[in-house]
This record gives C-alpha cells, sequence and structure tokens, in this order.
C-alpha cells in the first residue's frame, strides 16, 4: 500500500490539528489525522456527523471559517505543494487547479444571482480567457456529462431555479471543470436518487481513471464505498478509528465503532426494523482535547484504561489498522 | 501501510506501545495558546485604533460644544491686521486672508460638515434601505414603482436639483443635507434590493414563513442582518462623499451661506493662498481625514460585530 | 361522502388531490408535478421517493403552501386549504411542518441554535422561561446537547448537527403533518437511526401524519408504512411500502430498486436504459419512462397510463406492469454481507 519513492502523492497529510479559535472558546476539531492518496486512488471517509470531515476537507483546499481563528498543525501537500504555507493569494489563484471540491451544501456554495453556467466554468474563467461561447458550451457539455436533462436551457438558469440533486450535479460539474489532481467530495451524493447517483459516481470514476486524479469520497453511505473506493477510513470526534481496504473494513471490521456503524445500516431485506440498531449516547464535546479514546463512553467493550490512555495504532492485517485497546488486547492474545 | 494517527508531537516515530501513544493526551495546548493569544493581540490592535479614532471625534465633538458655548472660538472674528498669519500659540492653525483664527473657523466648519453628513447619512441610507430593502423583499409592482422613481431620480441632474431645492428653501444645513441624501438613495437602496433579492430566496426565510415569522420580524432578524454589512460599509464611503459633496456646493457657491463655515468651504476659500498660507488649507484638510479615517475605523468595527 | 359520516379517524388528516404545478411559463414552462394525489392518516407515514427532480420537494412547497399550484387541492382533515400560505387559517398554518432538505441553508444563520429552534414558539407567543426549557427538550429529543451547540450559529456546526437542529425547530410547535424533505439523507447511520427513531417515536406518540421524502429506498422501508415512488412529477407506483420493495409492479421501481449500493452486495444489472430522463419543459406525454423502460412499446408513448389499482391499497401507473410471478422471480439481492 505504500506509495513508491518517485510517484507524487495526489494528497498527503501528516499529523493533521485543527481546532478553533473564536473568542475564548476552542474547538478541538481534528486531533493528528494522517492520510496519503495516491494519483488514481479512491479513499472513502466515514463517520459520525460532527466528527470532522468536512472540516478536513475544506483544511485540505485552504478554506478557513470566518469568524474564527483557525489554528493548523501538521502537514498537507496536495501534488506536492505545500498548502498550508500557501498565502491566501496562492490558494485562490491556483484554486481548482490542485484540489477541488464538490460541496456537501451546494445551495450555500452557489450564488442564487449567477446563472449556472458562469459559476460551472468560473474555475477556469479566472485563471485564463476564454470566448464566452466556448465556456458556454464547455458548461453545457459538462451539465450533460452530470446528466442534467435539457443541459443547454438548464445551464442559463438560476440555482433557485433547480432541484436539490441537480444543484448538487452543477456543484459537481464545477469542481471537475479545471480538471484537478484531487478531488473532494464532501458528500457528492447524499441529495441523487440511487440512477442518478450510479451515474455521477461513474463519472467520476471515469475522470479519476483517465487523469491519474485522486480522490478523496467522504460519505455516510457504507454501500457506495465499496464500489467506489480503494480504501476506508473511519473517522470519529476528529481521530482516525480504523483503516484498510474497504472490502476489508466493510466485511470483517476491527473497531467496535466500525461495528456499531454498519450494524446501524438500515437494510432493504430481512426483517424490517422498526426500531434501528443506533449507537446509544452521541459524541463527546469538542471544546477539550479528548483524553484516551474518543468513544470510550458509547463502546461497549471498554476498558478502564480508554478513558485515560490513548489507544496505540493496531495492525489488523496488512494495511488495516484499528486504534483500539480492546483490539489491541486480541492481537497480544493471538500472538 | 500510509495511514497512522498523530503520533506525540515529542516522540519521533508513532510507536504502537501504550505508554508513548497515551503521552499525546494534552497534546498542542501550546498552539492553542499561542492562537488564542493571536486573537487577543489582534484585538487589541484594534481595541488601540478604535480608541484613538473615538478620542478624536470626541476631542471634536468638546471643541464644538466649547465653540457654541463660549465666546472663546469665534469662526467670524476678523482682524485684518493679523491677516495670513501663520500657526502660532495665538492662532494654532494660523490665520485667513481675512484674518479670521483657522482653528476656529475649522472647529465651527466640522460641526457645520458633519451636521450635513449625518443629515445626508440619515436621509439616503435611512431612505434608500427602507426602499431597497421593501423592493426586493416584496418585489411585484412594489419594486416596478420603486424602481421607476428611482429613475426618475437619476435622470434629473443633481447640480439642478440642488440649486433649485437650495434657491427655494435656503441654503439651511438641513436643506443641503436632505438633498445630497435624497441623491444618494437610489445608490442606497440599489445594495440594500439586490441583496434583499437574494436573501428571500433563501431557504431560512422560507422557513420562517413555515414558522409564522411576523414580516417585520423576517424584515429585521432576516433581511436587515444579511444588508448590515453592505449598508455599514457603503454608509461609511457615503458619509465620506457627504463631507465632500458638501465642500463642492461651498466652492461653488450653492453651500452654506458665506461667512459660515464648512470644511469643504474654508478649504475651498484656502485654494487661493495655498502656495502662500497653506495652513488655511491643510488644517481643515487634515481634519477631514483624520475624521473620515476615524469614522471608516469605527465603521470596521461595527462591520466586524455584524459579520 | 360526507364527513358526518365517517368516524373522525378515518378522514385523512391530509390529502392531496391532482396536484399539477408549473413554474415558468411560455418556452420556458417546468411542468414539476402533474396530477399526483396522495392521502394520509393520523399516525401513518408515507414515504415519497423518485428521482432528482421529480418533484418531490415541489410537492412539499405546494401542501405547506410555499408554492401555488396550478390545479388540485391540499385538505386539512378534509377542509380545503387556501393555495397560498398567508391566506391559511392561522390556527392550522402551524399544523403542517416541514424540514427543508437543506439543512444549514434553512436555519436563520444571524441567530444561535437555540435562537433558532424557540422562534416558531416565540412566535405562538410562548413566554422566555417556558421556550428555554422546551428548546433543552428539543434538543435533546434529536440527541443534541445544549450546552455545547445551543450557543453556536449554524455555520459553527456541522451538516448532520444542523438537520436535528431544523428537525427540532419543525417539532416545537407538534405539528399534526409533519413534512420531511430528505431529512436524514446528511446525517452518518448511527446518527441517522438515532434521528429515525425519534421521528418514529414521535410519529406513534404523537399521532403525526408524517410524509417522508427520501431516496433512500433502505431508509424508506424501515421508517414507511407507505410508499409513493414518483417520476417527472407523476406517480407510478404507490403501495403498502414492503409490498412495493419486495415485488415492484413498475419497471421504474424496479430500477430504483436495482440500483441501491448495499455493503457486500456487488452492483446489478441497472434494470434500464441509460438514455437521458426527459426535460421537465416538455409538457409530458405518454409515460414519462417509456425512453429508459426495457418493456416500452408503442402504446406507452401513446398513452399516458392511468394509476390503476392492483391490489388492495396498491396502484401502478403502467401498461405493462411487471406480473407478481416475474417479480417475485427478480433478481433481488435478498442476502447480505452481513458484519460478522
Ligand atoms: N467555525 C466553526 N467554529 C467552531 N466549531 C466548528 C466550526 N465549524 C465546524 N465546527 C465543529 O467542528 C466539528 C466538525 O464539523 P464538520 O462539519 O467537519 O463535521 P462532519 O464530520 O462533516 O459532519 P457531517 O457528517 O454532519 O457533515 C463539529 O462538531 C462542528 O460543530
Ligand atoms: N422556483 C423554480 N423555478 C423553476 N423551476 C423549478 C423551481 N423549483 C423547482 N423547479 C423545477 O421543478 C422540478 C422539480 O423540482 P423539485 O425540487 O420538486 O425536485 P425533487 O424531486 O425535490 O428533487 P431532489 O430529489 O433533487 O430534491 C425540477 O425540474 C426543478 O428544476
Ligand atoms: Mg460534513
Ligand atoms: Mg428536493
Amino acid at each position: 500500500m505504500t506509495a513508491t519513492a518517485s510517484e507524487t502523492l495526489a494528497l498527503e497529510v501528516r499529523d493533521l490539528e485543527v481546532n478553533f479559535v473564536s473568542g475564548e472558546t476552542v474547538t478541538y476539531v481534528l486531533e493528528g489525522v494522517s492520510l496519503d492518496v495516491r494519483q488514481g486512488e479512491a479513499v472513502g471517509i466515514v463517520g459520525e456527523s460532527g466528527s470532522g470531515k468536512s472540516v478536513f476537507a475544506r483544511t485540505i483546499l485552504g478554506i478557513r471559517p470566518r469568524g474564527s481563528v483557525v489554528d493548523i498543525h501538521g502537514s498537507i501537500r496536495v501534488a506536492g505543494a505545500d498548502q498550508l504555507a500557501a498565502t491566501d493569494a496562492e490558494i485562490r489563484s491556483r484554486a481548482g487547479d490542485l484540489a477541488s471540491m464538490i460541496y456537501q451544501d451546494p445551495m450555500s456554495s452557489l450564488n442564487p444571482t449567477v446563472r449556472v453556467w458562469r459559476q460551472i466554468v468560473e474555475a477556469i474563467t479566472n485563471r485564463r480567457r476564454v470566448r464566452r461561447d466556448d465556456a458556454r458550451a464547455q458548461a453545457v457539455e459538462l451539465l450533460r456529462s452530470v446528466g442534467v436533462p435539457d443541459p443547454e436551457a438548464r445551464a442559463m438558469a438560476y440555482p433557485g431555479e433547480f432541484s436539490g440533486g441537480m444543484l448538487q450535479r452543477v456543484g459537481i460539474a464545477a469542481a471537475i471543470a479545471s480538471h484537478p489532481d484531487l478531488l473532494l467530495a464532501d458528500e457528492p451524493t447524499t441529495a441523487l436518487d440511487v440512477t442518478v447517483q450510479r451515474r455521477v459516481l461513474d463519472l467520476l470514476d471515469d475522470v479519476r481513471a483517465a487523469s491519474g486524479m485522486g480522490l478523496v469520497l467522504v460519505t455516510h453511505d457504507l454501500g457506495l464505498l465499496a464500489d467506489r473506493t480503494d480504501r476506508t477510513v473511519v473517522m470519529y470526534a476528529g481521530r482516525i478509528m480504523e483503516t484498510g481496504p474497504t472490502g476489508i473494513v466493510a466485511s470483517t471490521p476491527a473497531h467496535p465503532y466500525t461495528r456499531g456503524l454498519l450494524a446501524a445500516i438500515p437494510r432493504l431485506s430481512g426483517p424490517i426494523q422498526r426500531e434501528l440498531p443506533a449507537i446509544g449516547g452521541s459524541l463527546p464535546p469538542l471544546s477539550a482535547p479528548r483524553a484516551g479514546c474518543p468513544f470510550a463512553a458509547r463502546c461497549p467493550v471498554v476498558q478502564e484504561r480508554c478513558f485515560t490512555e490513548r489507544p496505540p495504532a493496531v495492525t489488523v492485517a496488512d494495511g488495516h489498522t484499528a486504534h483500539c485497546w480492546a483490539v489491541a488486547d486480541d492481537q497480544e492474545a493471538s500472538r | 501501510m500510509t495511514l497512522a494517527t498523530r503520533a506525540p508531537a515529542d516522540a519521533p516515530a508513532p510507536a504502537p506501545a501504550p505508554a508513548a501513544a497515551s503521552a499525546a493526551a494534552p497534546h498542542a495546548s501550546a498552539g492553542v495558546a499561542a492562537a488564542v493569544r493571536a486573537t487577543r493581540r489582534r484585538r487589541r490592535a484594534d481595541a488601540t485604533a478604535t480608541t484613538v479614532a473615538a478620542v478624536w471625534l470626541a476631542v471634536l465633538a468638546v471643541l464644538t460644544l466649547v465653540s457654541i458655548a463660549t465666546p472663546l472660538l469665534d469662526p467670524y472674528f476678523q482682524d485684518f491686521t493679523a491677516a495670513k498669519l501663520g500657526p502660532s500659540l495665538a492662532h494654532p492653525f494660523g490665520t485667513d486672508g481675512n484674518g479670521r483664527d483657522v482653528f476656529a473657523r475649522t472647529v465651527a466648519g466640522a460641526q457645520n460638515s458633519l451636521v450635513v453628513a449625518v443629515i445626508t447619512l440619515a436621509v439616503g441610507a435611512v431612505g434608500g434601505t427602507l426602499i431597497g430593502v421593501a423592493a426586493g423583499y416584496f418585489r411585484g409592482a412594489l419594486d416596478n414603482v420603486i424602481g421607476f422613481l428611482i429613475d426618475v431620480v437619476l435622470a434629473v441632474p443633481a447640480l439642478i436639483l440642488i440649486i433649485t431645492i437650495v434657491s427655494f428653501r435656503g441654503p439651511s444645513i438641513v436643506s443641503i443635507g436632505s438633498t445630497i441624501g435624497l441623491l444618494m438613495v437610489p445608490a442606497f437602496a440599489r445594495v440594500t434590493r439586490s441583496i434583499a433579492l437574494t436573501v428571500r430566496e433563501r431557504d431560512y426565510v422560507k422557513a420562517a414563513l413555515l414558522i409564522d415569522t411576523p414580516t417585520p420580524r423576517i424584515l429585521v432578524r432576516s433581511v436587515l442582518p444579511a444588508v448590515a454589512p453592505a449598508l455599514v460599509s457603503y454608509a461609511f464611503t457615503a458619509m465620506t462623499a457627504a463631507i465632500v459633496a458638501e465642500g463642492s456646493l461651498s466652492f461653488l457657491g450653492y453651500g452654506l451661506a458665506a461667512p459660515a463655515p464648512s470644511w469643504g468651504g474654508i478649504i475651498a476659500e484656502g485654494r487661493s493662498d495655498l502656495a502662500t498660507a497653506p495652513w488655511i488649507t491643510l488644517a481643515p484638510a487634515f481634519a477631514l481625514a483624520a475624521t473620515v479615517m476615524a469614522i471608516t475605523t469605527i465603521g470596521e468595527r461595527v462591520k466586524e460585530r455584524y459579520s | 361522502m360526507t364527513e358526518s359520516t365517517i368516524a373522525a379517524e378515518d378522514i385523512p388528516v391530509l390529502e392531496v388531490t391532482d396536484l399539477e404545478v408549473r413554474f415558468g411559463s411560455g418556452g420556458a414552462t417546468v411542468y414539476a408535478v402533474n396530477g399526483v394525489s396522495l392521502s394520509m392518516r393520523a399516525g401513518e407515514t408515507l414515504a415519497l421517493v423518485g428521482e432528482s427532480g421529480s418533484g418531490k420537494s415541489t410537492i412539499a412547497k405546494a401542501v405547506v403552501g410555499l408554492v401555488e399550484p396550478a390545479a388540485g387541492e391540499v385538505l386539512l382533515r378534509g377542509r380545503t386549504q387556501a393555495a397560498q400560505r398567508v391566506h391559511r387559517d392561522k390556527a392550522t398554518r402551524a399544523d403542517i411542518q416541514m424540514v427543508f432538505q437543506n439543512p444549514v441553508g434553512s436555519l436563520n444563520p444571524f441567530m444561535t441554535v437555540e435562537q433558532n429552534i424557540a422562534e416558531p414558539l416565540r412566535n405562538r407567543g410562548v413566554g422566555k422561561a417556558e421556550r428555554g426549557a422546551r428548546v433543552r427538550e428539543l434538543l435533546d429529543m434529536v440527541g443534541l446537547d445544549a450546552d455545547t451547540v445551543g450557543a453556536r450559529r449554524p455555520g459553527q456546526i456541522s451538516g448532520g448537527q444542523a438537520q436535528r437542529v431544523s428537525i427540532a425547530r419543525a417539532l416545537a410547535t407538534e405539528p399534526a403533518v409533519l413534512i420531511a424533505d430528505e431529512a436524514v439523507s446528511a446525517l452518518d447511520v448511527s446518527v441517522q437511526a438515532t434521528v429515525l427513531n425519534v421521528l418514529r417515536r414521535i410519529v406513534d406518540q404523537q399521532n403525526v401524519a408524517m410524509l417522508f421524502i427520501s431516496h433512500d429506498l433502505a431508509v424508506v422501508r424501515n421508517v414507511s408504512d407507505t410508499v409513493a415512488v414518483l417520476h417527472l412529477g407523476q406517480l407510478c407506483e404507490i403501495g403498502p411500502t414492503e409490498a412495493v420493495l419486495s415485488a415492484p409492479a413498475h419497471h421504474y421501481t424496479a430500477a430504483l430498486r436495482a440500483a441501491v449500493p448495499e455493503p457486500g452486495v456487488p452492483l446489478g444489472d441497472p434494470g434500464m436504459t441509460d438514455a437521458d430522463p426527459p426535460s421537465p419543459r416538455i409538457k409530458p406525454t405518454g409515460c414519462s419512462f417509456r425512453d429508459r423502460c426495457l418493456a416500452a412499446t408503442a402504446l406507452c408513448a401513446a398513452e399516458r397510463p392511468a394509476l390503476t389499482m392492483v391490489g388492495p391499497d396498491r396502484g401502478v401507473a403502467c401498461h405493462h406492469p411487471l406480473e407478481r410471478a416475474a417479480r417475485a422471480a427478480d433478481p433481488v439481492p435478498s442476502t447480505l454481507g452481513a458484519p460478522a
């Protein structure tokens, strides 16, 4: 799984720590996240809502929230270029070139008063002079490729005239317009029905295969990851809990959180579950650094030290790692 | 394997040994403290600038009161034997061509210029915002009518309008201020209308309708806060523009009547003597620049609080 | 049928009859909803599924009175509701509440989470102290901690947290009809399970009728009693959820069913051609699914199939519905790679 030395990684994140400081309150969002994505590789990120997946993606892209000071440690390289050392101007000038993003919330990321075709080709036209007609034709083509019916007419419409799912496709078109080295897709298909979802993901697969683009796919649809990603990262409260080849994580999860997550998936067959097996409790507050394991309070196999000692990274199999004391014990016993 | 969670900052390699891993618990507190300090430092710098700005405006206000309440600073007292004197203890900013004290005139000018600017803003910003928000939020016929009225105002040449109003109502502070304000209504209306148009399409406004939020409350809690940042930054630009506009009018002879001082008027008066007695122009110019900067600084703070 | 002959419980809480919604005019008209009828009883959950752009949100907005239908009626407890919300009776307005599809965008960014949830209470004149207590209760109900997120603004919480805040707000006035437009689509599966359990409990305990809009068939299967499948503004199929999903009668329902990705189950044959869906700007003729349907004939282009009852509570709008036998033999995956 380790990249060869000569290959530039599409994404290389080391020990990333992100804290939001607004006034006297500090939110400790990410606590030491490391992740490599090779060119052409697709990595899925799943995890509890609020555990920092979007913050992770936005930090990679260089987007800082307004109103809070962001305190970042660690390193981020996109296609070899240091993202943290870059100035705002540099980030803006290469926006879309190195990395681009499909946002979780398309309505809020689009300007309601600008025609969609302009917003789709913005990343291109910002840097190069493109003839208006060419730009528009390109936008229409992109809209067609993401399955928007009647793209010629739709390109001229405003975001408010689109359904939620179609807006999401506009966002996808805008993100791939500039052929980035890395595409961060933050729940790109949550608003889409399965038939369109399939089509859009096929498209992303094609782009990835053709251009060697790295893909980080943030989703909560574990079913979707199976067919679309090489590796899966499970996040919880700003930390990576488990990581490994997607098929293995889905079939033989090592971490108790991953197991809980998989059990909570509603099923299309088998008995109907009036009461779905949720994991009791909720995310720990992010107002303090987490001591020990952040999942301890909700964990079915919790031990005393889980509350105080940070669990080690345990290699379960080649390329499959879990951060858990119980897994560490198992490993110890079987050795 | 290319993935690992953060190792303790002081440990060179991620060791799977529990002891080393647990050492990571109170990590990064130094960085956070630095960030907290950075916010505090930025806030302190902002606070200093704001204080300086506020002090300047306060000094202006006190001097204005002094000039109104006491005969110490008389902007009209002429002493032809003491014309175009350079700055001295008796005349800190020197005297003008008529031997009037430039300091006294600058202070009196502040009063007139600022009152004109405030009236301008009151008319322009309040009127423009009301009109713009109403047009943008309610759309329909109201929007069309307002659009038409704005076009009418814009079609009338500004100078002719001012000359007409001033000659009918006399060159008083109120008539000049409200006329310039009227001319600023379209600009304010445009800025606020375009924002109100986008805000009404936002889901949070639709959600507000669903929970039966009364329209005035929607306007105050949803539309105005969205309009405010643009409005505030534009208001400060407009205020400067108003001060300058009033000066230009005075220069053209349509400002405040002749001896009454305003910054624009004094600058205009001093222009002919710029080579020989630059203080006549520089004192009010400095006052104007400092005031504009003070207003802008305070404007920034206000804007920050909104966003 | 007059009201007096029917027991109160038998009157549908919400009824939508022959609803048609169009946007724009002339050549730019979008035919968003084309003759949809639905009916819901108290304590019942009706799921509305269908392709993106098929008019699900538009139906929801017409029900709450945010868009004006071109034809058709919305009835609450048998009473016709004015097309526009402002013309509706104030007392009944609070009875239909909605959770928007866009969670962050539907919360007022200038208010804190707590203020957002308190807003409907405030508008009904609930006192300050009572509001505070109720807000905590509501936040607790959707699994959020008031002390942690209460004072934050919508921009400072995650998408899933925002979704729960908007659910809490919709529930604040104890509506009789709750419309949940993709209410759980932004949530991870474990929070989704929590929220679905919350919704389930509210439906059961407070006898709420829930219109549950979703494109996730697995979710729909576990929460709804009835499912209505929408395609380009028309109902393809409606019926008891389990019956429809286990043995679809409409080819579109079957295609939807086949496209659901599940862990450990390889994606099957899509069951439809990959033609583009027709433009919603063309006035629909015939069956809207025919271009992508494997069983389409000339009849499908010529005539719009009417919704016909094929069983108790089961309707399908198709000239060539899948036979029960054929449906049963469909290669629907039945085993799952359940986690060890
Ligand atoms: N500007 C901010 N200031 C303070 N806290 C923030 C800010 N933005 C996000 N957070 C917090 O950071 C955490 C991570 O948020 P993030 O949006 O990354 O979650 P997520 O994993 O993407 O969740 P979801 O699946 O719900 O989208 C949340 O607890 C959120 O409340
Ligand atoms: N204000 C509007 N003006 C013009 N067209 C609109 C407007 N609102 C919706 N539409 C169109 O109406 C159709 C139905 O939209 P709707 O939002 O109801 O779809 P949906 O089924 O909710 O889809 P999704 O699952 O993607 O949210 C779409 O073609 C959409 O583009
Ligand atoms: Mg997110
Ligand atoms: Mg919708």
